[in-house]
């Protein structure tokens, strides 16, 4: 409050000063009212004033004021304490309406209502309490910005992307700034830590966030080649004051774990070994020597080992805590000013044994060198200590896979013949050494108790930089920024010592050793200038030019071996010389870029913007050109301001936009484009060998998008909505041209495909009950995005095949990354009905009863390969949040809903929990499983090794996972009345997240992202779910 | 104003200049993973990297036509586990598509070959002087015998072959190469050999050699480890044998085959002798038996070379057990009479070529020393692409054709032992031109060859030929290439020999029936009529694999 009255003082002294010789005219007496949005009622005291006058005048009691002015032009502005001022150009009337928008409005930021470039913002006051953060602040509250937090795994990232994916090679996710600097981490997922895949801005918390801006208009080109998925900018929270303040801000948490997946029980499971074994083992003493637990004899030598009913997910987790502690100290003087924090962070997992730990440290100041001249610099270090345990379809060493398919049957821990527990674990094998079939799965607790999965890193990230006003007008700006990231992940998977995990390596290693060491490094420097030029009253001009560029180097390098002597022994020296493996990678590079741009603004009723940037990038071949030119223009009309809307007093504002926007994507392997070679061993020596065929001529991909907008703040300010159409289209997206085989190589990358994305983003705002003591508003995110390829530049559709048989497409009409597989049609009642089909496998084994009826596609009565077809779009049809927020003097309740509807998931866990191949415990749906002629059901028969691939990927394992989860519920209470004589005031609250999820998906959550791959979208692969969190936190002021 | 302006302009260009120091070389990025083409070749050591390099590729191809000539030959059917891939090859299927069947691997040999050639030219250019003559052409040799045992394998897979003498430095239309059938592959593969290439203005053939263990160790005495290094590159001698053969330039055969009988001298005369390795014939595929592999490639599981041979024969787990021997094939080994009269190949069948494991069949000849657990899934196999016994195959066939069947026949059968004249130490008629290592070395025993059927204790065959010979010279001739059919059936099973010869020979007697009758009989009844029907017709002999050449 106190800055904004400094700053209007200063901007009312100027305007007396610029107006001291327009006395002695003929005068023109203009009236008008402020009010304020609650009701429209008058604004008392609210301050007047115009660039004509060196006085100002009060409003009256009923909010009304006279001004006698010069001549019927200028502009008159009002302002009043707790409302953001407002300006209002006089054009020759002589009434004016003011409705003041008061600081508390939600989701607001001064110049909203006039913008011409499509950007959103969101400041600090409008992030969640509870959010620790920056992706989970911003989490589809940005319309066009979907953002899906990958997993519950403390310290596991936010995967985002906007306005659809638009290439193969590079990047899909928005450029992220951070004060002013480029920001490149490594969006690789781990080498070495299955499934996981870092937060790359975990070096920020929500707290530490002044505001947060998304750039999808003409401003994302002056990026260039970094703009196509737009820009993301973040603005870390700096010294605006010169009163030392101290706030001390805390979060303590309880997170819980999520109910989890239905599995077999004892009795069930017993049956399902009964059925499954007899399709594996020619006899019943054969299956009863695997299984004993089969005997009906409840005294069999063996009956401790399997009387027990272990609820194994239960058993690998826990209620977890969460504390985050911050200090902030801001301050300064007229010289120098500062902004200094100090974080701690302690996050546990709801999987027993995970956590994440934080410090760190920011300090953001401004220092006045001379008048003109001023320093600036912006630091933060963080260091970062993360318990982590493997994710993905790793069986063996995924805690969550293992918990599911472990046999009930089984104790945790050791017993002995009395039935007495032990403290040692279950090893899973026998005396022998032998791993037990019936004992085939790592034994979870084991794997969450005895493993070591860790990553620890650090952040350095700054940047300094000069501002030197040449005049009032003009601005010279120089920055140079550094990031540094170093990132240190080892994993231990015991089993030597301790025989309680399944061996990995091929079975080969009874433990295993793994050790990643990735460094990231940016350097960043920037030169800028804008000028400002008001011409007259009537036309106003910004002009800004700019050079910067970006050096970005990844460096990884990891090793793994196996079989240390002894548990006890955990590195990479211990490990025997057979099974060492190393492995890595290096990428460099530079980016450059010139822009200029040039705002134009007529009487505040138009706006007029054009923007170019010269760009070029070391991923470009050596033989394209080296820099690109990416142009934007845009156009705004202010129509609020025209004399047919600014008499309306229910219309405070409305605004329409277009832009045509010219960006790319250069964010793809500088090797891509080069005649390069590989380095391949030969028995010992080294081997160089070609890489690639060449393509020299490789060059960025090109996107141009449109996009129309409109802006309306209606009643009062007591209803917003802001609403664009979009429509881009991304050329010359680099894919793998498929060659013959006589090049030796499958493919040659070439700008071939052109890909389409559209769509229509509404944000918008409505306060149901609007009062200064109290409000009710609700408001609501929504976006669509249709992504379409429209050319492969001839070439086939692109199938990217995995491991277990699942595919995605991408071809010419449909979406990028569609599921590509068979189509299931239930399963065959009978024999008969199978053999009237007549279908067989790609073996000539034919199908049965209980078999699953697969499309045939071809129609050659053969099921194979050929007979796959698309089944499915990871792609939500639409997606976004919306919110309640209701207020009574200082308490506040706020929740917070996001939602995706459309996306199909391909359920990975679900398929290995259905699939009954082996002997391993299965989801209680196989319970439904076919067993009997005629049996009608949806589960097909058990058979060992599912020799008919009736858990082929197919539509079986596809399932619409829309949702709509309460992200975050929060009552808080703030408080400004100072108490026990130095809290000054502050805040405190409560909050829950996860606490609701509607969903018809079977998997444990339907909001997941493997990685930051865009292709692994809708791959549910096993990761922690996010569990329910409970905090109370507060924010003190001293 | 002014000053200002002047401060400001100050500034910018200061900024510019300092920032923009060395901006020539800003966008040019130079990772130390990758090395780019405009720095390579820059030294010798460079020159020997990339012909590892070659060598590399020819290893990561080396083991492809073993599978491939096992599924389409008399050996392999497919499991209940082999994927459809192989199931369209075993069917002769008219679309074949999938990793296994595509040819890209030995073009991406020809491709790092070419490349190679290239670099070697630049290099050569640029450091005249830097290199001696016999250096660089062993090397250039080396690099066109890569390229020719590639295409050699294209021809005998594939019938055909795009030949590619450039090294595509950038994606191009292929339309203006020629497409080469066998024949012409053939001849083109011994001109390559002949005449070779011309470098920095001097033209030099493919015959060059170059002693890798003296160049890696020198001043080390030879050791087993060391002596592998002169292997990894198949010399010319059983290249042009081999090539010969398929030409048929039968006397150019025999005079190749002698002189890789004979190379090396004591170091290495492959004999066709197997007591120096403890008298197992099984030696040959689990360690390197320097009398024996001529051409082959060592593995190493750590440094992630493998092949395919254990995943897809072993039945124990994690092994994928995609293939076994046919049952027709290992019935062969069963009839073969041994010398001592009794049934059945004591070298080489039951227990050496094929095993039961598990209950089930199993090609053991490669996989016999992977059945420990360390061992296991180590897909670290050694390969011979050629040994001995090849070339003596190799040379009966040719002695047959010049109807030197004697010759034929005792290298064949039982070996020359008894045409050696121990008190003047020659061989006596008509063996008086071989070598006399062939009977001993100063490192062998003497009678150190024994034949082809001698080593695995088997009764001769074709005795009658020369006891009661044709009035037809023909009718002999066929009559031995049977038996060379049969032999190198046993001797070769599962190494891709036995369907090339069987085709050679089907070939130069244009009876496809050769080949079909001894193919269809591994299929079950209901297919056997129509995999004969099909192999009747020699265009199907060959993978149909699309090259895309319309792109």
């Amino acid at each position: 409050m106190r800055i904004h009255s400094i700053g209007f003082g200063i901007w009312v002294g100027t305007l007396l000063l610029l107006s001291a010789g327009m006395y002695g005219q003929n005068s023109v007496q203009v009236t008008g009212v402020v009010r304020s949005p609650f009701d429209g009622g008058p604004v008392v005291n609210a301050v007047v004033t115009a660039t004509s006058l060196t006085t100002s005048v009060e409003t009256d009691s009923t909010g009304s004021f006279t001004l006698e002015l010069p001549a019927a032009e200028g502009s008159v502005r009002a302002w009043a304490e707790g409302f953001y001022p407002d300006e209002q150009r006089v054009d020759g009337a002589t009434t004016l309406l003011f409705v003041l928008i008061p600081q508390s409005k939600i989701n607001y930021q001064p110049g909203q209502l006039a913008k011409a470039t499509n950007v959103y913002s969101l400041k600090r006051s409008d992030l969640s309490e509870g959010a620790l953060w920056v992706g989970q602040s911003i989490q589809n509250r940005i319309p066009g910005l979907q953002v899906v937090n990958q997993s519950g795994m403390p310290g596991e990232g936010y995967t985002i992307q906007a306005r659809g994916i638009k290439s193969f090679a590079g990047t899909n996710a928005p450029l992220v700034v951070v004060d002013g600097m480029p920001f490149f981490p490594d969006y690789s997922a781990s080498k070495v830590i299955g499934g996981y895949s870092s937060d790359v801005l975990k070096l920020f918390s929500s707290s530490d966030v002044k505001r947060i801006s998304f750039l999808q208009g003409a401003e994302a080109s002056v990026y260039g080649s970094l703009g196509a998925g737009g820009v993301l900018l973040i603005e870390t929270d700096d010294a605006a004051d010169l009163e030392t303040r101290v706030e001390y801000s805390a979060r303590f948490g309880l997170a819980l774990r999520s109910k989890g997946l239905p599995v077999l029980n004892r009795a069930d499971y017993r049956e399902f070994i009964g059925r499954t074994a007899l399709t594996r083992y020619d006899d019943m003493a054969e299956v009863l020597q695997e299984f004993p637990f089969l005997k009906d004899d409840p005294n069999y030598y063996y009956n401790f080992l399997y009387n027990n009913a272990t609820d194994w997910q239960k058993e690998i987790s826990r209620p977890a805590s969460i504390m985050d502690n911050n200090v902030r100290i801001k301050g300064g003087d007229a010289i120098a000013k500062y902004n200094l924090a100090f974080g701690f962070l302690d996050e546990r997992g709801v999987v027993d044994n995970t956590s994440l730990t934080r410090y760190t440290m920011k300090l953001n100041a401004n220092i006045n060198v001379s008048q003109h001249l001023e320093l600036y610099a912006h630091t933060a270090l963080a260091y970062y200590n993360n318990k982590l345990q493997e994710q993905g379809l790793n069986r063996e060493t995924n805690p969550l896979l293992a918990a599911l398919f472990k046999s009930p049957l089984l104790h945790p821990n050791q017993k002995d013949f009395n039935n007495n527990v032990l403290p040692a674990l279950a090893p899973i094998r026998d005396a022998s050494g032998n791993i037990s079939v019936n004992n085939a799965v790592s034994n979870p607790v084991a794997l969450v108790e005895q493993s070591q999965v860790e990553s620890q890193a650090y952040d350095v990230l700054m940047n300094l930089g000069l501002r030197y006003s040449v005049t009032s007008d003009w601005t010279l700006n120089g920055m140079l920024g550094l990031y540094q990231n170093y990132n240190r992940e080892n994993v231990f998977f015991p089993g030597l010592t301790e025989r309680t995990l399944m061996p990995l390596m091929e079975g080969l290693a009874d433990n295993t050793v793994r050790l990643g060491i990735g460094e990231t490094s940016n350097l960043f420097y920037r030169i800028t200038s804008d000028y400002k030029l008001r011409l007259d009253d009537v036309h106003r001009l910004s002009l800004s030019g700019g050079w910067q560029g970006l050096q970005s180097r990844r460096e990884y390098d990891s090793g793994s071996g196996r079989n240390t002597s002894s548990d006890f022994y955990r590195t990479l020296g211990n490990v025997s010389s057979i099974g060492r493996l190393f492995d890595g990678y290096i990428n460099e590079w530079n980016w450059m870029n010139a822009y200029a741009g040039l705002t134009y603004l007529y009487k505040d009723l138009a706006t007029a913007g054009l923007v170019a940037s010269l760009d070029g990038s070391s991923s470009s071949g050596p033989k394209a050109p080296r820099f690109g030119f990416f142009p934007a223009v845009n156009v705004a009309w202010h129509l609020k301001n025209t004399s047919y809307f600014k008499p309306l007093a229910w219309m405070n504002g409305l605004n329409i936009r277009a832009e045509a926007v010219g960006t790319g994507n250069s964010t793809f392997s500088s090797s891509m484009g080069q005649y390069y070679y590989n380095n391949q061993v030969f028995r010992q020596l080294s081997g160089i060998v070609r890489a690639n065929i060449p393509n020299t001529q490789l060059e960025w991909e090109k996107s141009l998008s449109f996009n129309v907008g409109l802006d309306a703040s209606l009643f009062n300010h007591r209803l917003d909505v802001s609403v664009d159409f979009y429509r881009s289209r991304s050329s010359d997206v680099i894919i793998g041209r498929m060659v013959s085989p006589v090049f030796g190589f499958a493919s040659v990358m070439d700008n071939l495909a052109e890909i389409e994305n559209q769509g229509l983003e509404f944000s918008g705002q409505y306060y149901l009950l609007h009062q200064r003591d109290y409000h009710w508003v609700v408001g609501a995110v929504f976006s669509t995005n249709k992504n379409r390829i429209l050319s492969l530049g001839g070439e086939a559709p692109i199938l990217q095949e995995f491991a277990d048989g699942s595919a995605l497409i991408s071809r010419e009409g449909g979406p990028v990354y569609s599921f590509y597989g068979h189509r299931a049609q239930g399963v065959y009642v009978t024999d008969n009905d199978a053999s009237s089909d007549g279908y067989k496998d790609f073996a000539g084994r034919s199908f049965q009863g209980g078999d699953m009826r697969f499309l045939d596609v071809n129609v050659d009565d053969v099921i194979d390969e050929k007979d796959r077809q698309v089944i499915g779009d990871p792609n939500p049809d639409f997606f976004g949040s919306f919110f309640s927020s209701l207020r009574y003097r200082d308490f506040e309740l706020h929740a917070d809903f996001i939602y995706s509807y459309g996306n199909t998931a391909y359920n990975a866990v679900r398929r290995e929990g259905e699939a009954m191949k082996d002997f391993k415990n299965q989801l209680s749906s196989v319970g439904r499983a076919w067993y009997y002629e005629g049996q009608e059901t949806d589960v097909p028969r058990a058979v060992y090794g599912d020799p008919m691939g009736n858990s082929r990927f197919s539509t079986r394992w596809l399932e619409d996972a829309s949702f709509l989860k309460m992200r975050e519920l929060t009552l808080s209470y703030d408080f400004s009345n100072e108490f026990l004589s130095f809290v000054k005031g502050g805040r405190i609250y409560v909050s829950g997240e996860n606490l609701f999820v509607w969903t018809d998906y079977l998997g444990a959550d339907p909001e997941f992202f493997y990685s930051y791959n865009s292709a692994m979208q809708g791959f549910d692969l096993g990761k922690v779910p996010h569990p329910r969190t409970y905090k109370i936190g507060f924010r003190l002021q001293f | 104003m002014k000053r200002k302006f002047r401060i400001g302009v100050g500034i910018l260009s200061c900024l510019l200049l300092v920032l923009g120091t060395a901006c020539s070389d800003y966008f040019e990025v130079n990772p130390d993973d990758v090395l780019y083409e405009k720095d390579y070749p820059s030294s010798i050591t460079e020159l020997y990297s990339g012909y590892m390099g070659i060598a590399s590729k020819v290893q990561e191809v080396a083991d492809r036509a073993m599978i491939l000539e096992g599924i389409r030959g008399d050996f392999l059917e497919p499991t209940e586990h082999a994927p459809s891939e192989i199931l369209a090859l075993y069917n002769y299927q008219e679309d074949i598509a999938g990793e296994l069947a595509n040819p890209r691997a030995y073009y991406a040999v020809v491709l790092n070959a070419n490349d190679y050639l290239l670099h070697v030219e630049q290099f050569m250019t640029r450091n005249p002087a830097s290199v001696d003559r016999a250096t660089i052409e062993a090397l250039v040799g080396g690099a066109l015998r890569y390229k020719v045992w590639a295409y050699l394998m294209l021809a005998k897979l594939y019938g055909k072959a795009v030949w590619v003498d450039e090294p595509m430095v950038a994606y191009s239309s292929l339309k203006d190469l020629p497409v080469l059938d066998f024949d012409d592959l053939i001849a083109r593969c011994i001109a390559v050999i002949e005449d070779g290439v011309e470098i920095n203005g001097r033209r030099m053939n493919g015959k060059g050699k170059i002693r890798w263990s003296s160049v890696l160790f020198p001043g080390v005495g030879d050791s087993p480890a060391n002596l592998q290094w002169n292997r990894i590159c198949p010399d010319p001698e059983p290249l042009l044998a081999e090539l010969y053969l398929f030409a048929g330039y039968y006397p150019q055969v025999v005079e190749q085959c002698v002189a890789i009988i004979q190379q090396g001298g004591e170091e290495s005369s492959f004999q066709l002798n197997k007591s120096e390795w403890g008298g197992e014939w099984i030696n040959f595929f689990r360690d390197f038996v320097r009398k024996e592999a001529i051409f082959m490639f060592t593995y190493d599981y750590n440094l992630k070379q493998t092949n395919r041979l254990v995943p897809y024969f072993s039945n124990q787990g994690p092994n994928l057990y995609y293939l076994r021997p046919a049952e027709s094939a290992m019935q062969r080994f069963r009839v073969q009479q041994r010398s001592d009269g009794t049934l059945g190949d004591p070298s080489r069948g039951e227990g050496k070529t094929f095993a039961r494991a598990n209950g089930q069949w199993v090609v053991n000849k490669f996989i016999s020393n992977h059945a420990a657990d360390d061992r296991v899934y180590r897909a670290d196999v050694i390969i011979n692409l050629y040994r001995a016994a090849d070339v003596y195959l190799w040379l009966v066939e040719a002695l047959g054709q010049m109807g030197r069947f004697e010759e034929a026949l005792v290298f064949l059968n039982g070996g020359i032992e008894t045409y050696f004249n121990t008190t003047e130490g020659v061989f006596m008629a008509p063996f008086e031109n071989y070598p006399t290592t062939l009977y001993r070395t100063s490192s062998t025993s003497e009678g150190a060859n024994q034949g082809l059927r001698g080593r695995s204790l088997l009764a001769k065959v074709g005795e009658e030929i020369l006891r009661d010979p044709s009035d037809d010279l023909t009718a002999d001739q066929r009559k031995l290439d049977e038996l060379i059919v049969e032999e190198t059936i046993l001797e070769s099973a599962g190494e891709a020999k036995a369907l090339f010869t069987m085709q050679r020979i089907a070939r130069r007697w244009n009876d496809p029936s050769i080949l079909a009758d001894r193919v269809s009989a591994k299929y079950p009844e209901s297919m056997r009529s129509v995999i004969r029907s099909k192999l009747m017709q020699p265009e199907n002999w060959f993978i149909p694999f699309d090259l895309g050449l319309d792109q």
